[in-house]
Parts: structure tokens; sequence; C-alpha cells
């Protein structure tokens, strides 16, 4: 069912924050399609905008304008709880911090989407411990944050991400708060699930290093969005609309 | 449901995990529910006791009894009493009055056999005395109206045995000799056993019953010294009160007269404990309200402590109302945990109390179960304001703060 369509389209999305009488627009029209099995890179400067619209891809924020299609819903004027469950549902965080709950055991970090899902206890414990397994931790899942590396707390962040089985990985630097060792074995781990398990995955990412190993290159500029040409895998994939700044300008100006 | 269900219970085992792991807090948030609902525990538990007390005191007595007194001295010079043809027929005329036992008051050495067998009241009593207090006869008769100035006496139970004692087989028949003057017992009573908590004592056991006319003869003071009455099923007592004084007033106009009934005592008793009651409510009450506060403060310290996970729960997909019911659980926990320690400190305290009192201790489900309740109530009340606040919190926001 969603392979079918678009995993995710933004069309026209616009951000902006009111700080007292001054109006930032951080978004400015921004268009974007993600299909299933995508493996998406956005790089920006600091500030260009990449957290915000992580943000809204992940429904945690809502746009100021535009419309956003994820699997076929219209998710633009739904309300917060309808949002929080399609988020349980369709959407795997990993954070540049790692933001593991500190006093929960590595098991029970990766339970919790299943949780809020209203999974049981058991069922719960016996997914998160399969995927635990398939990020390489599964003689980790007693520890507690604390007692693991920076990578090691990434992977299992990452095994949370998936154990709900989203259909969208979001992942905000999520190499940024590891040396470039570790980095690179988190990148594997990334690289690996989206070919073996076709986990779509979108990375925010300063380095270059990390952007170049994506099919997909996009950059955040001055608002806007634009996809990188070249590094296109082949011809299984059909061309995709880039960002077509140059018409939609006037979006920047709604509210 | 069964969603609602399983979040609620991992949001439980969150809840204790976190109470845990945060000691001094919880202690401090314990201790104020604990003396609030232990205040609780104790005024309920007082309140209980105090009525079983007099419940048990005036079980035997029964709750429609009246004592009638004669209090001042005399009014203008004049010696009033209480009459005893009066006192007779008092039932005959007050409406409210079922039945009067008029007695005259003696105290004597008796002697049987030719020995001394024992000291005691000499209660010049009439047949209804026996009905009003519960007498009952072993062997023989009681007191009769009938017997008027014959020296027939009704012995208690202890002077029965007395009697044995000195060789006496049956005593219903036999002679006993009070204070010079010889009476042939006609009854004996069964044992009966007397609360001290009594407003009148009759120490049926070791006493002599005489007709009160008798008494009234031979008696170094012969003076009713009460009229024991009981009022019509129905009466309240002040009615039966009002009857009575009425009745006197016009009998004996300077007569004064000092009435007790039990309802009285029994109002009495519980308007004291009313302002025990009082007492302990508004320490309690205040208690809970500061426990509560530092519930509330504890909780939002807990909140804003915890802003980053709450966003992080947030993020996987928590909605509001999972974020609010962790933190009313958690709030709820603390303080059913406050309520049971209280709970136990106020049986202890009013273990103490009737130990002190020598009042019967017992435990009541009523208090044990509205110091539960009143626990859980605050927990929700002062948890609601923290964990809506928690449930509101922006999850961006929270992503953004630092590790
Ligand atoms: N809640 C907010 N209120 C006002 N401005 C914000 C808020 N969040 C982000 N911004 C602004 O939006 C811009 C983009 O921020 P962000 O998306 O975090 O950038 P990036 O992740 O690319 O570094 C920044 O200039 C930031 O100051
Ligand atoms: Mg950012």
């Amino acid at each position: 069912m969603k392979a079918t369509q678009n995993t995710l389209s933004l069309t026209d999305v616009c951000r902006s924050y009111r700080i007292g009488p001054v109006t930032a627009e951080v978004l400015r029209g921004v268009n974007l399609e993600i299909g299933s099995g995508d493996l998406m890179s956005i790089m920006g400067p600091s500030g260009s905008g990449k957290t915000t619209l992580m943000n809204i891809v992940g429904l945690l924020d809502r746009p100021s304008s535009g419309t956003h299609v994820l699997d076929g819903h219209d998710v633009s004027g739904l309300e917060d709880d309808m949002l929080s469950t399609l988020r349980n549902e369709y959407i795997g965080f990993v954070f540049q911090a790692f933001h593991l709950l500190p006093r929960l055991t590595a098991l029970e970090n990766v339970c919790l989407p299943l949780v809020y899902r209203g999974v049981g206890r058991a069922e719960a414990i016996r997914r998160a411990q399969a995927i635990l397994g398939r990020v390489g931790m599964a003689d980790r899942s007693h520890h507690q944050p604390s007692q693991l590396s920076g990578g090691q707390k990434q992977r299992v962040a990452i095994a949370r991400a998936l154990v709900g089985n989203p259909v969208l990985l979001l992942a905000d630097e999520p190499t940024g708060a590891l040396d470039a060792e570790t980095a690179q074995e988190v990148m594997a781990l990334l690289l690996q699930l989206n070919a073996e398990q076709g986990v779509t995955i979108l990375i925010i990412t300063h380095d270059s290093s990390v952007a170049r190993q994506c099919t997909r290159q996009l950059r955040i500029d001055d608002g806007k969005l634009l996809e990188l040409p070249g590094q296109d895998r082949g011809a299984d994939r059909p061309p995709r609309p880039l960002a077509d700044d140059g018409i939609r300008d006037q979006g920047a100006a709604a509210p | 449901m069964s969603k609602t269900l399983s979040i609620l219970g991992a949001n439980a085992r969150e809840a204790l995990d976190s109470l845990r792991k945060a000691k001094l807090r919880t202690v401090l948030g314990l201790v104020g529910i604990m003396i609030g609902i232990s205040s609780v525990i104790v005024m309920v538990s007082l309140g209980e006791i105090a009525r079983e007390q007099a419940r048990q005191s005036f079980e035997a007595l029964g709750t429609d009894i009246l004592l009638v007194r004669k209090s001042g001295g005399t009014v203008s010079g004049r010696p009033a009493e209480i009459g005893l043809a009066e006192a007779v027929a008092m039932p005959e005329v007050v409406l409210s009055i079922a039945d009067a036992a008029p007695r005259i008051m003696g105290y004597g050495t008796f002697r049987h056999a030719g020995k001394e067998i024992g000291q005691g009241s000499v209660q010049g009593v009439t047949e209804a005395f026996a009905r009003v207090n519960r007498l009952s006869v072993q062997e023989g008769r009681f007191v009769s109206d009938l017997d008027i100035d014959r020296h027939y006496c009704v012995v208690g139970a202890a002077v029965a045995e007395a009697m044995r004692q000195a060789g006496t087989e049956q005593p219903v028949g036999a002679l006993i000799e009070v204070e010079e003057h010889l009476f042939t017992v006609v009854g004996v009573l069964n044992p009966k056993v007397e609360s001290y908590a009594l407003p009148v004592q009759i120490q049926a056991n070791d006493s002599v019953f005489v007709p009160i006319t008798v008494s009234k003869r031979v008696s170094t003071n012969p003076e009713i010294d009460v009229i024991i009455a009981r009022s019509r099923a129905g009466v309240h007592y002040e009615t039966a009160v009002s009857g009575v004084r009425a009745y006197f007033q016009k009998q004996a106009p300077s007569l004064e007269l000092a009435i007790v009934t039990a309802k009285e005592l029994i109002a009495q008793m519980e308007s004291q404990m009313g302002i025990f009651t009082l007492l302990l409510g508004s320490v309690g009450s205040i208690s809970l309200v500061v426990g509560g506060i530092g519930i509330m403060n504890i909780m939002l310290g807990s909140v804003a402590e915890r802003r980053r996970e709450i966003a992080i729960r947030r993020a996987l997909g928590a909605r509001r109302r999972d974020i609010q019911s962790q933190f009313l659980i958690e709030s709820v926990i603390l303080t059913m945990a406050g309520g049971m320690l209280g709970i136990l400190l106020g049986l202890v305290v009013t273990w103490g109390i009737c130990q002190y009192t020598e009042w019967i201790f017992l435990i009541s489900g009523m208090s044990v179960g509205g110091g539960l309740g009143t626990a859980s109530a605050v927990g929700l009340f002062f948890g609601l304001q923290p964990a809506r606040q928690a449930s509101r919190l922006d999850p961006i926001a929270g992503l953004q703060s630092g590790e």
C-alpha cells in the first residue's frame, strides 16, 4: 500500500516565525517529493532552516502555508492527537544529540514507540530485541545510555526510530556528535538499512562526505530547497521535479 | 481501550521508576501528605470510636432513658422534694413518658443467720424499677406494688451468694437483717454487669431492694434521690424533658429539677467530639493543602527538569493525554504512598490516644478508605496543573534544549 504513492510531498511550504514586530521567513516555498526507498541528504549552512524543515516533515511543526501530504493523507489541518499518532506510525527520528531517555535501558528506549502505539509489553520487548540485533546492539540491550559510547547510543537511537516500521526515517545531523570513524560506521549502518531493507531515509547534515553517500542530494539555501543533479541511481527512477523557486517566489509572502 | 490501558500501564511503571530515582524530592512530598492523611485518619477514627463507645455504654441502658433528680436545695425556705405519688403517677399524666421508677437510696450492713454477710445499698423501689433498669429475677419475684408495708426484699446475685456462703441453700424465703430491720427474701436477681460510664449506678448485684413505701418509713434519709424513667418510642428527648418539667411545675412549683437524658449525654459527647474533630480536621486539611502544594511544586519541578524527556516522548508519538497521564499517575502514586504511610501513622496515634483514654480501639474501613480516597484526590487535584503543563510543552523547544 505504502509503495503505490510518493511517501511524502511538500508543495509550496513556507514557515515563518514572528519575533515581536519582525517576521522571519525561514522556509519560502519548499517543494519536496520523497519516494519509497529514497536515501536523501539535505545540506545547508547553520540557521538555514534544515531542522525547521525536518520538524515539518516529521509532523512536529506545521507549515505557515503550503500543503503536506504523507502517504496519501493531507496532514495540513490535522489536530495534535492525530499528528502524534501519525508521527508514531510513519516517522522515525534520529537526532544529533541521540536523545535517549537517560533513566531507561537501551531496550526500554527502543520499546517506547511501541508503547505509545499500545503494543503489549512482551511483544514490544520481543520486537525491540530483534531490532537491536539488527543494529548490532543485542548485547547492550540492558545498558543505560550513560554506559554506552556515542556510536552505540546512535545505534540504539536508530533502532528506536526503526522499531515501529516507519515510512520515513528522519536523521538530523546523526553523525554530528561523533568522531570521523564512528560517524562512518553509523553512516554505513544507515546505508545498509536503506539498501537491504529499503528504509526511506532523509539525512540532514553539515558534512559533505555524508551527503555524497546519498542517492539524492539537496541543498537548502535562502529558504528554498534545490536538488543537485547527478548521483542518480539510474533508469529505475523517474527524474524528480526540482524546487521551481523562480516561479513560486510569491509563496514566501504568505503568512 | 486496550491501547489506552497498555499506555497507562507503561506510564505507571515509568512513574514508579522516576519516583524511585528522585529520592529526596519524593520523601519531602511524602511527609506533607503523610501528616495530612494521618490527621484525617485520627479524626475519622476517633469520631467513630467515640460513637461506638457511647453506643456500647448506653446499649444496656437504652437511649430512651431519663434521670430526674432534685437539683437545688430549697426555694424560699420551704423544703421541696420529689413526691412519691407524683413520681409514680408520672407515666399516666405525662404523655411522652412510658415508665417511671423512683428510688430511695440507703446504705447498710446485711446480717444473715447471725453473721454479718456484707454491706451494700438498700434501695427502696417500685415494681417499675425492674422493668426500667432491665433487672431480671432468677428465683422468686421482684418487689411488688402490692407489698406496701410488708418487709419483703429482693437480693442481688452477690448478696444471695453471701447468704449461701453463710449456710442458706435457698435464699428465697430466708430472712435477712438490714440495719436492724428484718426482711423476708422474696426474690433473687440474676447477676448484672454494669458499665461505669453510665450516669446512674444501680449496682444491683450488691444491693437489697425493698418496697419504696417501706423505705419511706424506715430509711434515715427517706427522700427520692432519682426517678429513672423511659420515654415513649419516637419521642424526642427534649419533648420528654419539658413534659416532665411541666408536670412537676404544676405538682410542686418550688421544686428544681435536674434532668439528664441518654440522648443528651450522647449529644454532649458528640459535640465534644465535634470540637475535637473540627480541630483535627483543620490541622488535617491545612497539612493536606500544604502537602498538596508541595506535591504540585515537586511535580512542576519534575516537569521543568524533564522537558527534554517530554519532547522526546512526544516525537516518538506520545499524545498530550499520554504525557498528562504519566505525570498525573506519578503525583497520584506519590500521594497514595504518602497516604498509606499517613494511615499507618494515623492508626498508631489513634491507638495511643485510645490507650491513654482507655477507650476501645477499632480500625474503621471508612477511615482507611477515606484516607486513601483523600490522598488520591489530593494527587489528582494538585497534580493536574503540572501534568497539563507537561502535556502542553512545545516538543520542538524541548528537543533543542541541550543535554
Ligand atoms: N521557535 C523559533 N522562533 C524563532 N525563530 C526560530 C525558531 N526556530 C528556529 N528559528 C530560526 O529559524 C532559522 C532556522 O533554524 P533551524 O531550522 O534550526 O536551522 P538549521 O537546523 O538549518 O541550523 C534560524 O535562523 C532560527 O533562528
Ligand atoms: Mg539544525
